[in-house]
């Protein structure tokens, strides 16, 4: 490979980096909008009682309760959005390190929620009952399975679930992603999928029939068998 | 003018409930629907102003929501109601037929004149459609 295609080699992994970041933030950052329009709405019902109350409506204080409710709600769901995306942001933070692959899993899969319910299908999430520790990228790692997601995702059936699975194995570690599906994928995503795990220090295999999808990433992980970390 | 009566259909319930309340307290007749399919069940038995239409629903997205109740009431004033930043896609629905679009979280004061507005441009389009039929009437008559 010449100097210049190396250059465009990294330089196409950088938009695809890009992309991934910006289609999980996109994804968030809507959800985090409807939040604040709930609260906005609810802070201008709270206005409206006000001016009632001035021209000789009393507020209830039922209704009152029920306005607060409203807005604590909607602030523990912000602040929960607000947690999984900045847990996301700080994968980036170092290139290589030691991580919770049952936690790093997870909160991708909550990030990843909203885009499979406009899919009208759910996700389930069946983590370790270990909590192995991977070394790596978490940012790439998670890019992988954001990638598998996707992909079962897009040919999956609407009114279904689509399992994410996370198991220790005796020489490592498997994230398996399985949904029904309406047809069979073009080579393209798998090929692009493909690169994607390897670059996590991963590999990729595909089971597909009778209407189902099942994408398997295994990695390798450190031998450590230490409790979750906090 | 009667009261405008408007369908908000938008999977987020509770900001369906918490803009309906506060709309009719504005003398807007609201009824709601969370999915576009309930939505349009709802146009096809009664007969609306405008409607109010979240773009990003799970399964039936708003543009396709729309094209179905156009098809239905060509005259029904269809307001889009979008996430912060999707003006490109606000601009979108207008060219699918649109009549208008609004950010979320969405000034209640901003959308009560938009319904008012939607309420006379209707009154206007059916006016119009009638002063045609007339008009044909007459011509074909010879009077």
């Amino acid at each position: 490979m010449s100097p210049q295609e190396a250059g465009d080699s990294g330089a196409e992994l950088s938009r695809n980096e890009i992309a991934f970041f910006g289609k999980i933030t996109a994804s968030v950052t809507h959800e985090l909008n409807n939040v604040i329009s709930i609260i906005e709405q609810t802070a201008g019902l709270l206005e409206d009682m006000i001016a009632g109350e001035e021209r000789g409506v009393p507020i209830s204080i039922d209704r009152l309760a029920g306005v607060s409710a409203a807005i604590q709600r909607q602030t523990q769901r912000g602040l929960g959005i607000i947690g999984r995306l900045n847990r996301f942001a700080h994968a980036t933070d170092r290139p290589e390190t030691v991580f919770d692959a049952d936690e790093v899993v997870g909160n991708l899969v909550e990030l990843s929620r909203r885009l499979a319910s406009l899919r009208k299908i759910g996700l389930e999430f069946r983590p370790t009952a270990t909590a192995p520790k991977m070394s790596g990228n978490p940012f790439v790692f998670q890019r992988a399975v954001f990638g598998a997601v996707q992909t079962v995702l897009a040919c999956g059936l609407a009114d279904h679930t689509v399992t994410i699975e996370n198991r220790a194995e005796s020489h490592g570690f498997k994230v398996s992603v399985e949904g029904a599906t309406s047809g069979e994928l073009g080579e393209g995503p798998l090929a692009d999928l493909e690169a994607v795990a390897e670059e996590a220090g991963g590999s990729l295999t595909v089971e597909s029939g009778g209407g189902q999808m099942r994408l398997c990433l295994q990695f390798t992980v450190l031998p450590s068998t230490e409790g979750r970390s906090s | 003018m009667a009261k405008a009566r408007v369908l908000f259909i938008d999977d987020e319930e509770e900001f369906v409930k918490v803009v309906s309340e506060r709309l009719r307290s504005r003398g807007i007749d609201v009824d709601t629907a969370f999915s576009g399919p309930d939505g349009i069940a709802k146009a096809t038995e009664h007969t609306y102003d405008a409607v109010l239409l979240d773009l990003a629903m799970p399964g039936m997205d708003g543009l396709e929501t729309m094209k179905h109740l156009l098809e239905y009431d060509a005259h029904l004033q269809v307001i889009i109601l979008t996430g912060q930043g999707s003006v490109s896609a606000g601009v979108e629905a207008i060219k699918h037929g649109a009549v208008d679009f609004v950010e979320k979280p969405a000034d209640i004061d901003t959308l009560v004149d938009k319904f008012s507005e939607a309420q006379e441009k209707r009154l206007a389009l059916f006016e119009d459609d009638i002063s045609q039929k007339m008009s044909n009437l007459m011509r074909k008559k010879g009077w």
